[in-house]
């Protein structure tokens, strides 16, 4: 059985591991070799942006701290955390 | 004798034993309530009722206490003979048995061997109701984008994570809702913090932690609602209690468990170098199987079924090639319409050229009309050329063939008087007259006798 992973949504949101999980069963059915030509393109065709998504993931570095309270309406409220200047020890 | 001495009953205050007792209960009950009392259980009985009775004790005496069971079920451990506690109520008589006693309305534990015992049976209880189950851990996402902290923003937990990730330099949004994590607040505002991190909803994981200390100062991770509160988590928690295994109630029931806040850091900020390997082979894999899907489906192409098969295709392409060919010669005489109605227009354009060029167009006309006569002039000189020899050949073998030719040869042509030539000497007689034809001139001769041959017929 072909364990079917959704990926309901644009591909620039996946989870990475979902986009990893989806990866290792589209090579799965290529190396299975059971589906058709056509499929495979399409296959193939759907395993490249999804490894053009977990490149471009994995190539970000931005780094972002928060401190998350509440505000008076008790609402939950983040203000942004200055990196810490420099380390003590 | 003595009677004498006592005072008469008209002048003694005598109390029914109902009254003393309500009296005294009475006056123990506002004397002595709401107070604390610290002693060891003993003669603990649970009765089929729900109540418990038991006494405390010190080296000295033994004060009996009534606990009844709307009270004793919420206290959060089970009491057992020996154990040290603070019990809060008041004091009060039970009139029936006359008998003194203390009921309480809550029950603590009291010294390190009663919280012990009660974090056993907290652990035990959770157990029971499946918290720790395997079953319910959620999984870890691999590369979060969102990472909810709950520690103290002033802790070295919060500092340690923070390096761990300028370390790594992956791409990262971590969110600390702050809340204390030791002393009688931490637990409550552990649990609030984890709450407002789900309202919030933009973390994937939440680390939940905080340095290394003592037992004691640890314990808010063994308090039942903090348990609860990350039981009940919808974004899946990582407890990072630094301390010796397994001690942190935290730890049993989060989805995973970090040594460390730096460990937990880590497990959230995975190795670039290491996903980038994953990736890279799963795209390798996935060009691999593509070229050999390719190279199958060649391999199939030569099978000598789908030979076969394949002709079908040919045959299709012929009908094709039939519908081509007609809509071809459609095409062709719907052309040569234009062309003829192009040349036509041509034409006339050529016409109303010429009528303003006559002179050119009748030199190159005239010019065209002498070239074909000449060519016309050669042809048909080199045709009676053929045919005249032709004609002298035919005449001459003609000519082979005539009597005038044998008689040239030296041959005779013998006629009677009728014209009819002789062929043997009994078609005439002597005496009559015969006519010999020379090749040149004639004889008019008179027979003389004949012969006749012995072998002709």
């Amino acid at each position: 059985m072909t364990k079917e992973v959704s990926i309901e949504g644009p591909i620039e949101e996946l989870a990475f591991d979902t986009a990893l999980e989806r990866l290792e069963v589209l090579a799965g059915q290529l190396e299975d070799g059971d589906i058709p030509l056509e499929e495979s393109l399409r296959v193939y065709e759907q395993a490249v942006s999804l490894f053009r998504h977990c490149r471009a993931r994995l190539s970000s570095v931005e780094q972002k701290l928060e401190i998350l309270t509440r505000d008076l309406d008790h609402e939950p409220v983040t203000a942004p955390i200055e990196p810490s200047p420099e380390n003590h020890d | 004798m003595n009677q004498q001495t006592l005072p008469l009953d008209e002048e003694r205050q005598v109390w029914t034993v109902s009254e003393i007792l309500e009296e005294t209960r009475w006056a123990l009950e506002s004397a002595f309530n709401g107070i604390w009392v610290r002693g060891e259980v003993t003669g603990l009985r649970a009765v089929r009722s729900g109540h418990w009775y038991f006494g405390l004790k010190d080296d000295k005496a033994v004060l009996p206490v009534a606990m009844f069971r709307g009270d004793n079920r919420s206290v959060p451990f089970e009491l057992e003979e020996g154990l040290e506690v603070t019990a809060c109520g008041h004091l009060t008589l039970y009139a029936a048995q006359g008998r003194f006693q203390l009921i309480a309305k809550t029950l603590e534990p009291a010294g390190w061997g009663a919280q012990q015992l009660a974090y056993e049976q907290l652990k035990q209880r959770l157990a029971d109701e499946g918290l720790f189950d395997d079953d319910r851990k959620l999984p870890l996402p691999l590369l979060p984008r969102c990472v909810g902290v709950v520690t103290s923003a002033q802790g070295a937990a919060w500092h340690d994570m923070r390096r761990v990730w300028e370390r790594r330099g992956v791409a990262l949004r971590a969110v600390l809702a702050p809340a204390r994590v030791q002393g009688n607040c931490a637990a409550a505002e552990i649990v609030a913090a984890i709450e407002l991190l789900q309202q919030h909803g933009a973390a994937e994981v939440i680390i939940v932690g905080r340095g290394g200390g003592s037992r004691e100062d640890l314990w808010a991770f063994n308090e039942e609602p903090v348990i609860r509160a990350i039981a009940a988590s919808h974004i899946p928690i990582i407890s990072a209690v630094g301390h010796e295994v397994d001690f942190a109630l935290s730890d049993l029931v989060a989805d995973r468990r970090a040594a460390t806040p730096t460990a937990a850091a880590e497990i959230v900020a995975p190795s670039r170098d290491e996903l980038l390997q994953r990736v890279d082979s799963l795209h390798r894999r996935v060009h691999q199987a593509c070229a050999s899907a390719v190279s199958r489906a060649a391999r199939r192409l030569h099978e000598p079924r789908l030979t076969r098969a394949l002709s079908e295709p040919v045959r299709a392409i012929t009908a094709h090639q039939q519908h081509l060919d007609l809509a071809w010669d459609q095409a062709e005489t719907a052309f040569s319409d234009t062309l003829q109605r192009a040349m036509a227009s041509l034409g006339e354009l050529g016409t109303s050229l010429v009528r303003h060029e006559p002179s050119a167009q009748l030199a190159r006309s005239e010019r065209r009309l002498l070239g074909v006569r000449d060519r016309l002039r050669t042809a048909f000189a080199e045709q009676v050329q053929a045919r005249r020899g032709r004609l002298g050949a035919t005449a001459a073998r003609t000519e082979a063939m005539s009597p005038l030719a044998v008689l040239g040869r030296g041959y005779a042509l013998c006629q009677d008087d009728k014209g009819s030539l002789l062929r043997s000497a009994s078609e005439t007689t002597v005496g009559a007259a015969v006519r010999v034809q020379l090749a040149r001139g004639r004889l008019h001769c008179q027979v003389t006798g004949t012969e006749t041959h012995a072998d002709e017929p």
